[in-house]
């Protein structure tokens, strides 16, 4: 603290401001002090959050195999029988299933990429207006709708549909792939439009003035060019895809069948939990099981959500 | 520049002070104030000093740190993490430039208007109501600020009828005034203006520097300014910065017309910046 | 030439992917109002479920189950996902502690809402001791509501121009004021627009909910509105199947004699509950906006 009032021509009037700058505001700086306590609380409640939810499902999912209750070989095999009396029994084999959620999770994908991506290019490139006053709202609507609402519609239009073409049952690996493209659909569309979006006018304006076409401006300059962006996007959907519980039970059909015929009614893993967690006895190792599908769901969540870093990453530097 | 040049400019440093004395009383006084930006040195040991009831005027090519120099005197800096402020800031006899002084209660005594008008998104009334009504403004305190205010920035006769619609419906002449009757609200000692008029057209600058005139009668004025017209108008002293050096303070008419530097000539003369 | 009619194919296929999906968008609405609509009368949205033997009856326990649910969630997440998204905003600084947040953020938004479930199921069914209750429900959907909050109120508030920060800042007002008294009123619609369409997502969700607040809904009394008593409506730790979850339940099991018409019905229910959170959003949001921007 210096006082240095000893400049020539000073006539100092003692005001209140020294005064007061010297006796800070209490009651302020408390407000402060609370306000940012109550904010760091809440960014706080999310990590924690999220940690006990790791901790927790991890430690329910590993804790059949550390019991002894299952064995890993049993688990990953392709035999289901929870209730078997047979001879090696009871079979946990989950095989089927994991494979089931990815067949459904890449064949959605499959279809719904093309769809979504052209549809985003639609939205930018062809007619932006027509996209952003009709398509928009559209997709928006499309997010909205609750997924057993697409389970209801899977249920009373395409499944009869499907059996009244085929002569099979209806419900079907094709069923769930159908309604899961339609249910991921705006993931990808909205974070394709966001990348196509970003790309600067004048890389167009470049393309065009070298007398390309819009369809070559389009495949060659700018699928190119965001193609991380719109991986991101497919990713996210797969991710959506994979979780997705309702609306696939049911209308897959809930048997333990590999997933290679498009017409044979199959499992996913979030089928077999939403059917079975709340039949089974907590502690018997027919509900152990399905904790452990449930740590597999969450570990994919964390391979996918990895992924993207990834791509995004790449997209930064390319 | 040339190293020529920054030898004159260290030499220049005695000339500058002290300043012929008249009656003038300091209202705050910068000693040896340094910013850093990071590592970049945007202002470089300055020494100035404001004048109470004066308007002086910070003048110099664009970068020179003229708009980093005036919002230390508030403490604006503060919300710029990067930014680094050293040196003293002395205000009635107490160093504001200390980390454990309350950087609100001094912005409170030292109002800013910045260059582009930026009202808020809130009714005229608002506007100017809205800060003293934290500090403990009664209703019908509020009410006679807002009327007070409005009246000395000369917007009063323009907006009475329309007090409770936004700010925002009003041109960009008088959001500007209305920026500076909300500095004047609280009753500052001091009013910072950076560019005011830089957005404005000719015709509501004019109106600010007749307001501003006007208001150094119960204020003292420091205002960043890229018009050369401008400071020449309005302004008492006049402090000439280049390159985060302060080159040259004055009085306006004396640097006007007699600058004592080579950085000051070339600059009036328009032979850069 | 070649270059021009490629141009001209693709540029029909694009117009092909549009109209595709319009379509697809049409016929799910209009093949789910066909349906429901003609279900939908004063007893559906009245009445409680008829018995398992004669059907009939309606949905009104659901109905309310589902509105007060989402009001339960909605007080558990605003005040955090206010927080959340100020802290975001306004004082997180870069670094690993940041990153972290941003991290936990993107984690929980994509988890699978049945994971969600499970997660309610142990910690706030089981280790709670409340059981199948409203408020495991309320919990389990706040934890994957609240990181979409979060980032809803970060956005709307960096969406407000930083002259409007350093106006209130240079006049001395302190930076919790600013917040309260400045940033959040001009980020009000962009928070606003957010909220009701989370709330839309939370109306439909039914996963997460069937192992926390179960799929049943005790008979209930609505003229006792004593929050403890176990046929209130009002309780919180009574069990309570919503609209989402009874449709998934009657479609499951298909003991119901009428079960599909009831399904019917719901959904079209919640297609229209879905469709006015959707249409407000967008209303409010504008309605807000305008006001604070131009004339009352
Ligand atoms: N937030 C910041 N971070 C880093 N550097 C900055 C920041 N603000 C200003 N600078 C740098 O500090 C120097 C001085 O900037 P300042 O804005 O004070 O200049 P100025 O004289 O006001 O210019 P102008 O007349 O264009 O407004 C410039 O070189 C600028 O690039
Ligand atoms: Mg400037």
């Amino acid at each position: 603290m210096e006082q240095v009032t000893n400049l020539p021509n000073k006539k100092l009037e003692e005001t209140s401001l020294a005064e007061e700058l010297r006796s800070p505001a209490k009651k302020l700086i408390r407000i402060e002090q609370r306000g940012r306590i109550y904010t760091l609380l809440s960014a706080w409640i999310l990590i924690i959050t999220l940690f006990s939810l790791l901790f927790f499902i991890t430690s329910k999912g590993i804790m059949p195999f550390i019991h002894g209750e299952i064995t890993l070989q049993n688990f990953f095999s392709t035999h289901w029988g929870p209730t078997s009396a047979e001879p090696g029994g009871p079979f946990f084999g989950s095989i089927n299933f994991i494979l089931g959620s990815l067949m459904v999770t890449l064949l959605s994908a499959l279809i719904s990429a093309p769809l979504g991506i052209g549809a985003a290019i639609f939205m930018t490139e062809i007619s932006p207006k027509f996209g952003r006053k009709i398509l928009q709202p559209a997709i928006e609507i499309l997010v909205g709708i609750p997924s057993v609402v697409y389970g209801f519609i899977g249920l009373t239009l395409i499944v009869p549909f499907i059996r009244n073409t085929t002569g099979s049952i209806g419900f079907s690996l094709l069923a769930g792939v159908i309604v899961l493209s339609v249910m991921i659909l705006p993931t990808i569309v909205s974070m394709s439009v966001d990348t196509i979006q970003s790309i600067p006018q004048s890389l167009r304006e470049g393309s065009y003035a070298l007398g390309a076409t819009r369809w070559q401006t389009i495949s060659r300059l700018l699928v190119r060019t965001s193609l991380p962006g719109l991986m991101t996007g497919v990713i996210l959907g797969m991710a959506r895809a994979f979780g997705e519980a309702l609306a696939v039970q049911m209308v897959i059909g809930n048997s333990p069948n590999l997933p290679f015929q498009l017409m044979k009614p199959i499992s996913t893993l979030t089928s077999v939990i939403t059917l079975n967690m709340g039949n089974t006895v907590q502690g018997t190792p027919y509900n152990s099981v399905l904790w452990s599908m449930a740590l597999i769901l969450l570990l994919m969540t964390l391979f996918f959500i990895l992924l993207i870093r990834l791509m995004t990453q790449r997209g930064k530097q390319g | 520049m040339t190293s020529q040049a920054v030898f004159q400019f260290q030499t220049a440093q005695e000339n500058i002070h002290p300043l012929p004395q008249m009656e003038q009383v300091t209202q705050l006084e910068a000693k040896q104030v340094n910013v850093f930006y990071g590592s970049k040195h945007a202002v470089k040991d300055i020494h100035l000093s404001l004048y109470k009831n004066s308007v002086t005027a910070f003048i110099g090519p664009s970068g020179c740190g003229k708009s980093t120099f005036l919002r230390c005197l508030n403490r604006m800096n503060d919300t710029i993490p990067s930014a680094k402020v050293t040196g003293e800031i002395m205000i009635d006899g107490i160093n504001m430039n200390q980390s454990e002084l309350n950087a609100t209660q001094i912005r409170r005594h030292i109002g800013m208007v910045f260059q582009k008008p930026n009202p808020f998104m809130k009714s005229i009334f608002e506007n100017i109501a809205f800060a003293p009504r934290l500090y403990g403004a009664s209703k019908a305190e509020c009410k006679q600020l807002v009327e007070e205010s409005l009246q000395k920035v000369g917007l009063w006769d323009e907006v009475k009828d329309r007090l409770h619609h936004s700010a925002l419906e009003l041109s960009g002449g008088q959001q500007q005034r209305l920026c500076i009757a909300r500095a004047i609200a609280m009753k500052p000692s001091i009013i910072l203006l950076d560019e005011p008029t830089s957005a404005l057209d000719p015709i509501s600058t004019s109106k600010i520097e007749q307001l501003i005139l006007e208001l150094k009668k119960d204020f003292t004025i420091a205002i960043v300014t890229h018009n050369m017209q401008q400071a020449a108008r309005i302004s008492d002293y006049t402090a000439f910065f280049y390159m985060g050096d302060l080159i040259e303070f004055n009085h306006t008419n004396q640097l006007f017309h007699q600058p004592s530097q080579q950085a000051t000539i070339d600059y009036l003369t328009g032979r850069f910046g | 030439m070649n270059a021009k009619l490629t141009d001209r194919i693709a540029t029909i296929c694009f117009y092909l992917i549009a109209f595709l999906i319009l379509s697809v968008l049409a016929i799910l609405i209009g093949f789910i109002l066909y349906q429901g609509l003609h279900v939908i009368d004063w007893t559906f949205i009245t009445q409680p479920p008829g018995s398992i033997l004669t059907g009939g009856g309606g949905v009104a326990p659901q109905l309310f189950n589902s509105f007060y649910l989402l009001v339960l969630t909605m007080l558990i997440t605003i005040p955090i996902g206010l927080g959340g998204g100020i802290y975001m905003a306004e004082y997180a600084k870069p670094g690993k502690w940041t990153q972290m947040i941003r991290l936990s953020i993107e984690v929980l938004s994509s988890l699978p809402s049945i994971v969600v479930g499970l997660f309610g199921l142990l910690l706030f069914v089981q280790l709670t001791g409340w059981g199948f209750s409203l408020l495991s429900g309320a919990l389990a959907l706040s934890v994957f509501n609240l990181p979409l909050m979060v980032r809803v109120v970060e956005q709307a508030i960096s969406a407000v121009p930083k002259e409007q920060t350093e106006a209130s800042l240079a006049l001395g007002v302190t930076h919790w004021q600013t917040i309260m008294k400045v940033i959040l009123p001009a980020a009000l619609p962009g928070i606003i627009t957010g909220f009701i369409l989370a709330s839309g997502r939370v109306f439909g969700e039914a996963a997460a909910l069937l192992f926390t607040a179960g799929m049943t809904s005790p008979v209930l009394d609505f003229t006792n509105w004593d929050p403890s008593s176990p046929t209130s409506p009002l309780n919180p730790l009574r069990p309570a199947s919503t609209l989402a979850v009874h449709i998934w339940k009657i479609n499951s099991e298909s003991i119901v004699s009428d079960a599909s018409k009831i399904a019917a019905g719901s959904s079209a229910l919640l297609i229209i509950g879905v469709l006015i959170f959707n249409l407000s959003a967008r209303f409010l949001g504008q309605w807000f906006y305008k006001k604070l921007t131009s004339t009352r």
